[in-house]
């Protein structure tokens, strides 16, 4: 038996838990993890749009398993989602209601985050179900120099060890 | 799917059709990711076996030993 794991987008105060695992992430201009073309990002006429904040976390929803440890996040170190398009990430411990980001501060490109410099997410050992490791807390930003249109798609990659 | 049992010691790890048989002192596990793009979400499972800084890591028909920690 393993760990059946799922990677959950969490919304709204009450810290409301959506399974993305198999789903897709959806960076808007609202608190909500409905994959929809309300409230989209847009490029501005001069400076940067921001995202609301996307706080993932991964969770050990049901099985049985001895430990996981290394829960790690990162790309494949090239930004393919255009001119003017960058997604951001870093690592908070506690939960705070997803909002719109006003900067980039304390925040890394994700793109900086590869296999071989991961964003650390949790180093375990965990032996337990439930959420596991820090909430990763998402951001995408549009510039002025973007181009309308659909971004090409990039690839993140959760990994972890487990027994 | 991977499993790992132990014996007289030693670490098992098998999907049926494959079996690696480690010393006690070796480590072995399962590297498992998803990776997401807009496509699709893709499952990844490797056995990896550890022995004296040597890495065995078991991903369908491949087989590779090395000293890197290799990641999905």
């Amino acid at each position: 038996m393993a760990a059946s794991v799922q990677i959950r987008e969490k919304n709204g105060a009450g810290e409301t838990a959506t399974d993305k695992t198999s789903g897709t992430v959806r960076f808007k201009n609202a608190d909500n993890a409905t994959v929809d073309t309300s409230n989209p990002m847009v490029i501005p006429v001069s400076g940067t749009d921001y995202s609301f904040e996307k706080w993932l976390r991964f969770n050990v929803a049901s099985g049985t398993y001895t430990e996981i440890t290394n829960i790690e996040m990162y790309s494949d170190g090239g930004n393919g989602l255009g001119t003017g398009v960058v997604a951001y990430a870093k690592t908070v411990a506690a939960y705070a209601t997803p909002a719109e980001a006003t900067s980039t501060t304390g925040y890394t490109s994700a793109f900086s985050y590869t296999s071989g410099s991961p964003l650390v997410v949790g180093a375990g050992p965990y032996t337990s179900t439930g959420d596991k490791g820090n909430y990763v807390v998402m951001i995408l930003t549009v510039a002025d120099t973007a181009t309308a249109g659909v971004t090409s798609s990039e690839t993140i990659t959760w990994a972890w060890d487990e027994i | 799917m991977f499993e790992i049992s132990t014996d007289n010691g030693k670490k098992i790890g098998t999907d049926g059709s494959r079996t690696i048989v480690l010393d006690p002192e070796g480590r072995m596990f399962k590297r498992k990711a998803f990776k997401w793009n807009a496509q699709e979400e893709t499952n990844v499972e490797w056995l990896v076996a550890s022995l004296d800084g040597v890495n065995v890591f078991v991903q369908d028909d491949k087989i590779v030993v090395t000293k890197e920690n290799l990641k999905p």
